[in-house]
């Protein structure tokens, strides 16, 4: 299924839940935030806080993959591509760095079982080893 | 993930869980009292001696690497036998254990990913056994030969193995890929999902367990063709780190290896 029809079927919900954040090289310290996701089907947006100050995002979908834009992550849009095969409701992978080599790989997912959206982003060092970066775990609101 | 339940340690635990088929069976090659999962066969890997890491080729690192060398327990060891399980414990294995875990349909011998070094740790300890150290299973995966991959020296392919070039970018089934196999027949050792291990001074008191440092070996599903080298080094990670390419698999019994 394309990542925009995968998400047609969640257009228009909104879901609340706790924001995850490693920043620690053992990826073992999270900084913690309440957050929310908001669906439609051209992508997400997203609103979490750091150290008290309120950011927002989006993952907005396109023929290419998607635009990612964060307000505390990257201010300036960087451009993904799809991840075929991935599973989920969509996978996209983009560089950032001052020579476009670090990876950051974003990935959306329904937890049917439980019923919650789970927004994941992952770090990619240029020599290929990964850390977690952020997730989002959130209920459905409305 | 939450652990549902913490059953006593034991060797024989056929009795506390419906699906272990078997409490044990005898080894001809051992003598030692095997264990038995019906959906996880234990596989005798018979002692030994090798040489753990390896000076990697500049030009083999992958690009900007921070590595100078494949593995910091550079060196000639010796590994007592012991058994490891076939292939990387699966969804519908772990599920006996943290009666919580969900995972959506289909995925049943996918590995089970996203679990913690601590709670891995406790699973292979409630069916009796342990996670392998990184010498056991880097020993498993290389043998007393020094092989560079689980099946020999021959440069990874989709056909072999399950790695970042392949599709699906996610987990497949365990031994879904027939080449990524010891001779002994230990499956998936060097893609699919990264696999947490044991530091090798873990069971000696004078260098007790740093809970701040744990690694994971092998490759995975999001890992470059680099890090399947059985001897590759890999990050330092938290014992409460969990991510989607990260599994496991069971070692019995865990005899600490000697450096010689």
């Amino acid at each position: 299924m394309r990542p925009m029809s995968a998400l047609s079927e969640l257009s228009g919900t909104r879901w609340t839940g706790a924001a995850e954040l490693w920043l620690d090289p053992l990826g073992d310290q999270a900084s913690r935030s309440d957050c929310t996701i908001a669906v439609d089907a051209g992508g997400v947006r997203y609103a979490w806080s750091h150290e008290g100050k309120a950011h927002e995002g989006s993952v907005t979908l396109n023929e290419r993959g998607a635009d990612f834009q964060d307000t505390w992550h990257q201010k300036e849009p960087m451009e993904c591509a799809t991840v075929r095969g991935a599973g989920g409701l969509f996978q996209v992978q983009g560089s950032y760095g001052p020579e476009q080599d670090w990876g950051w790989r974003i990935g959306l997912s329904f937890r049917a079982p439980t019923g919650e959206l789970v927004l994941q982003m992952t770090n990619i060092a240029p020599w290929g080893e990964e850390a977690r970066a952020v997730r989002m775990i959130c209920a459905r609101e409305s | 993930m939450r652990l549902s339940r913490h059953l006593p340690v034991a060797v024989c635990v056929a009795p506390l869980t419906w699906a272990l088929s078997a409490c044990s069976e005898r080894s001809d090659q051992s003598g030692i009292e095997a264990p038995s999962d019906s959906l996880n066969p234990a596989i005798w890997i018979e002692g030994g001696s090798f040489v753990a890491g390896s000076e990697a080729p500049r030009e083999r690192l992958p690009a900007g690497s921070p590595y100078s060398r494949l593995d910091e327990q550079s060196g000639r060891w010796t590994v007592a036998s012991f058994w490891l399980q076939q292939h990387e414990v699966t969804n519908v294995e772990y599920r006996r254990f943290d009666t919580t875990h969900a995972f959506p349909e289909g995925m049943d011998r996918r590995p089970v990913a996203d679990v913690t070094w601590r709670e891995a740790l406790a699973y292979a300890a409630w069916i009796g056994g342990s996670l392998p150290t990184e010498v056991q299973w880097e020993y498993a995966a290389r043998g007393s030969e020094g092989r560079e991959y689980p099946w020999g020296d021959a440069a990874p392919t989709c056909e072999r193995s399950h790695y970042v070039e392949c599709e699906p970018r996610n987990t497949i089934e365990v031994m879904s890929r027939a080449g990524d196999v010891t001779p002994e027949g230990v499956h998936d050792l060097a893609g699919n999902v990264r696999e947490w291990v044991k530091p090798v001074w873990f069971d000696d008191a004078r260098h007790p367990v740093n809970p701040d440092a744990i690694r994971v070996k092998g490759g995975s599903w999001a890992h470059l063709a680099f890090f399947l080298r059985a001897a590759a080094v890999t990050n330092y990670l938290g014992v409460n780190y969990s991510w989607d390419n990260i599994g496991f698999r069971v070692a019995w019994p865990a005899a600490p290896a000697e450096r010689r």
